[in-house]
C-alpha cells in the first residue's frame, strides 16, 4: 500500500509535500496599491504614539463637535431669560448664544470648517514629520525594494500605495471630521438641502484635496530623501515654522511686498483652500497676503517638483546587490 | 524540453555603456547555477531577466514572455534577494502575504496560502514573531516564502545559503533540490559557493567581465582525472632519482601518467586504468627505494577548474573577484632531487 501511494505522490515525513500549487488567478498591479497601502498604514498603528498623535488630533474635532451641539443645544432653551453679564449688564440669552456662534464660529458656515482644518493640518504636520520614516524612509533604509520590485508591480504603484496611506491618515485627520462636522451641523440646523449646502459640502471635499495635494508628496518626498525621523521632522519644521517666521517676519515687521510670503508654503495651501470654501478675510488687521496666482502656483509646483524628485531617487535605488 | 530562458545576443548596461554580453543563452526547465567573480554581470543579468533594467540590445524570453514584459514577466518569477529585504516591524506571516498581495493573489488566497509555505518551510511556529527577531537561517526561508507566494515556474536565487550554518546550508540545499524534483521548479542560482551549484543544479554558466567564460554540464566538470596521482612515499633514499612525471607536491609528489581523458561516470575501463596506473607507480618507487605510504588519485573539483578557467582568461581572480596568487614560490624536493 505504502509503494503504491508513493507512486502516486502520496506525501510522506520529511518531504516537501505540503507545498501546493496556486490554482487561482493573479490580479492586476493596481490591486497591489490597496495592498501597499494598508499594510504601511497598519504598520503606523502599530506603535501606540501614532494613537496618541490621532486621538490627539481628534480633541479639536470633538470641540468642535461638542461646541456646536452644546450652543445649538443651549440657543433651543427658552430665549426669553436675560443672562447677567458683569454687575449691571443683562443680555437676553438668545443674543448671546448667538454672539458666541458667531465669535466661535461654531455655526456651520465656511469659516467654521476653514478654521477647523487649518487647525487640524497643524497635528497632520507633527504626525507627517514623526510618520514619513515609518512610511517610506524605512524601505530606503532597510532596503526593503528588492521585496517590491521582484513582484509584479512598478515604482508607480508603490508611490500610489504609499500616498494613499498618507492620503488616507491626512484626511482621517481633516476631511472625515470636517464631513461629519457638515452633517451635525446639516442635522442640528433645518434639514433643509440647499445649493449653497452642496457647494460647502463640494467645498470641503476640495480643501481636503488641496491638504492632500500639498501635503502628500512632500511627504513621500522628503521621506525617500532623508529616511530618517529626526531629519525628516527637521524638514518639515524648517518647512512650516521656520519659513512661516521668515515670511512673517519679512512682511509684516519688515514691509518686504507681501509676495514675500508665499514662502510660507502652510499659508499657502490655507490661502488656496480658503479660496476653494469662499472664506473672504475682512478684518482690517488682516495680514497682507501674497498674490493669489503666486500661491497657487507655489501650491501646484511642488508636489510636481517632489514626484520628480521621487521619480529619479527611486529609480537610483539598487534593487539587486 | 520547452526552453524557460531564451536570451538571443543580448547587451546590457548602464547609461548606454554595455557591462553584459553580447550573451546568447538557452535554459531548459531544469537548474542552472550562476557563477562569476564580482563585476562579472550577475546581478545585471537578473535585472535584465526580472524586466527591472532594459537591454541596450538583443532579445530574449523569460518563460513565454519577451523580455521588458515589465509586470506580466514578474508573475512567473519568484526572486529571492541576496539582501535581507526585509520589512521591520512585520511578522513572518504578514510579509508573506503581504507578498502574496503584491503578486496579485487576492487577500484571502494570499494569507491561506502563506500559512501553508511557512508551515512547509517550518517557520510555523514562528510566524507571529517579528521578522526583526529572525535568525539568518529564518531569514533565507521566509524569502525563500515570499518568492514561492504566487507558485512562480521559474526562481532567481541569489545566495540562498548566505550567512547559514552547515546544517542551515543544507536543509536550504534539499528544499531546492526538492522543489526541483518534487514540484517541477526551475531555478536559477546565483552564488559564490561552488558547493551548492555542484549540489543542487544540472547545469552552469561562469559569467566572466560580461560574458559566458563556460556552460557546461555540472557533471562533467567534476570528473575524475584517473592520470594524475598524489603519492607519499617513506624512506627516500637521499641519492634516488626522480622520474620527470614525478613533481612535489607539499609533503609528496603529484604523478603524472599523460592526458587519458576520462568521464564523470566511473566505467570499468577507467577503473582498470587506475589499477594499471597505480601499479606503474609502485614499480617506479620500488626502483627509488622507496616505500609508497599514500596514493590516490587526483580529483580536479570545480574550484580548481574555475580557477584555471578565470585565469586563463587573464582575469587572475576568483569567484570573489580577489586576484590569485600565481607565484608558485620556492620548489623544494621532499628527500630528493629532480632528475
Amino acid at each position: 500500500m505504502s509503494e503504491f501511494l508513493r507512486e502516486q505522490g502520496t506525501p510522506s515525513m520529511g518531504d516537501f509535500l505540503e507545498y501546493r500549487p496556486y490554482r487561482g488567478r493573479l490580479r492586476g498591479p493596481m490591486s497591489a496599491v490597496f495592498a501597499i497601502a494598508r499594510t504601511s498604514l497598519g504598520l503606523l498603528f502599530r506603535r501606540k504614539l501614532f494613537w496618541g498623535l490621532y486621538l490627539l488630533g481628534l480633541i479639536i474635532f470633538f470641540l468642535y463637535f461638542f461646541g456646536q451641539y452644546l450652543l445649538v443645544w443651549a440657543g433651543s432653551q427658552d430665549s426669553g431669560q436675560a443672562i447677567r453679564v458683569g454687575p449691571f449688564a443683562r443680555i437676553p440669552r438668545k443674543e448671546m448664544i448667538d454672539g458666541l456662534r458667531n465669535m466661535l464660529k461654531m455655526d456651520g458656515s465656511p469659516g467654521m470648517f476653514h478654521n477647523f482644518l487649518q487647525t487640524q493640518g497643524s497635528i497632520v504636520m507633527v504626525i507627517f514629520a514623526l510618520a514619513g520614516a515609518q512610511l517610506v524612509g524605512n524601505d530606503f533604509r532597510f532596503r526593503s525594494f528588492p521585496f517590491y520590485f521582484s513582484k509584479p508591480i512598478g515604482i508607480l504603484h508603490y508611490l500610489l500605495g504609499k500616498g494613499l496611506a498618507a492620503a488616507v491618515l491626512l484626511n482621517m485627520l481633516t476631511t472625515i471630521p470636517a464631513l461629519i462636522l457638515f452633517f451635525q451641523a446639516w442635522f442640528l440646523g433645518d434639514w433643509s438641502w440647499s445649493e449653497g449646502k452642496f457647494r460647502l459640502f463640494v467645498s470641503i471635499l476640495g480643501y481636503g484635496a488641496i491638504l492632500t495635494w500639498g501635503l502628500v508628496p512632500l511627504l513621500l518626498a522628503s521621506s525617500a530623501g532623508l529616511t530618517r525621523t529626526i531629519p525628516i521632522a527637521m524638514f518639515w519644521i524648517f518647512s512650516f515654522l521656520f519659513l512661516h517666521g521668515v515670511a512673517e517676519g519679512l512682511v509684516d515687521r519688515l514691509g518686504y511686498p507681501a509676495n514675500w510670503k508665499a514662502l510660507d508654503l502652510w499659508n499657502d495651501i490655507c490661502q488656496v483652500g480658503s479660496r476653494i470654501l469662499g472664506v473672504v478675510v475682512e478684518a482690517k488687521n488682516a495680514p497682507k497676503q501674497p498674490d493669489f496666482s503666486l500661491v497657487l502656483g507655489i501650491v501646484l509646483t511642488i508636489p510636481i517638483l517632489s514626484f520628480i524628485y521621487l521619480k529619479i531617487r527611486l529609480s537610483r535605488v539598487e534593487v539587486l546587490r | 524540453m520547452a526552453a524557460i530562458l531564451e536570451l538571443r545576443e543580448l547587451t546590457a548596461g548602464y547609461q548606454g555603456k554595455a557591462v553584459l554580453g553580447p550573451l546568447s543563452l538557452t535554459m531548459e526547465s531544469g537548474t542552472l547555477g550562476l557563477l562569476g567573480p564580482n563585476g562579472a554581470g550577475k546581478s545585471t543579468l537578473l535585472k535584465v531577466l526580472l524586466g527591472i533594467l532594459h537591454p541596450i540590445s538583443g532579445s530574449g524570453m523569460v518563460a513565454g514572455f519577451p523580455l521588458g514584459s515589465g509586470h506580466r514577466l514578474r508573475r512567473v518569477i519568484g526572486y529571492m534577494s541576496e539582501a535581507d529585504a526585509l520589512i521591520p516591524g512585520m511578522t513572518g506571516i504578514d510579509y508573506v502575504s503581504f507578498a502574496g498581495e503584491l503578486a496579485g493573489l487576492s487577500r484571502r488566497d494570499s494569507s491561506r496560502r502563506a500559512h501553508e509555505l511557512l508551515h512547509v518551510l517550518e517557520l510555523d511556529e514562528a510566524r507571529y514573531r517579528l521578522l526583526d527577531e529572525y535568525s539568518t537561517g529564518m531569514k533565507q526561508r521566509i524569502k525563500l516564502a515570499q518568492a514561492l507566494i504566487h507558485d512562480p515556474p521559474l526562481l532567481f536565487l541569489d545566495e540562498p545559503t548566505s550567512g547559514l550554518d552547515p546544517s542551515g546550508r543544507d536543509a536550504m540545499l534539499d528544499l531546492l533540490q526538492t522543489l526541483h524534483k518534487n514540484h517541477g521548479k526551475s531555478f536559477l542560482l546565483c552564488t559564490h559557493l561552488l558547493g551548492d551549484v555542484e549540489r543542487t543544479c544540472k547545469d552552469m554558466i561562469l559569467l566572466s567581465g560580461g560574458q559566458v567564460l563556460l556552460r557546461e554540464r555540472v557533471a562533467s566538470l567534476s570528473r575524475t582525472i584517473p592520470s594524475e596521482f598524489r603519492v607519499r612515499l617513506l624512506q627516500i633514499p637521499p641519492d634516488s632519482v626522480l622520474p620527470n612525471h614525478w613533481k612535489p607536491e607539499g609533503d609528496g609528489f603529484l604523478v603524472h601518467l599523460g592526458p587519458k581523458g576520462g568521464t564523470s561516470e566511473s566505467s570499468l575501463a577507467d577503473q582498470n586504468r587506475v589499477t594499471e596506473d597505480t601499479r606503474l607507480i609502485w614499480r617506479e618507487a620500488f626502483q627509488m627505494g622507496a616505500i609508497v605510504s599514500h596514493i590516490s588519485p587526483r580529483h580536479e573539483d570545480l574550484r580548481e577548474r574555475f580557477a584555471q578557467i578565470l585565469a586563463e582568461a587573464g582575469g587572475g581572480k576568483d569567484l570573489r573577484g580577489k586576484k590569485q596568487s600565481t607565484s608558485p614560490g620556492p620548489t623544494q624536493i621532499p628527500g630528493g632531487r629532480n632528475e
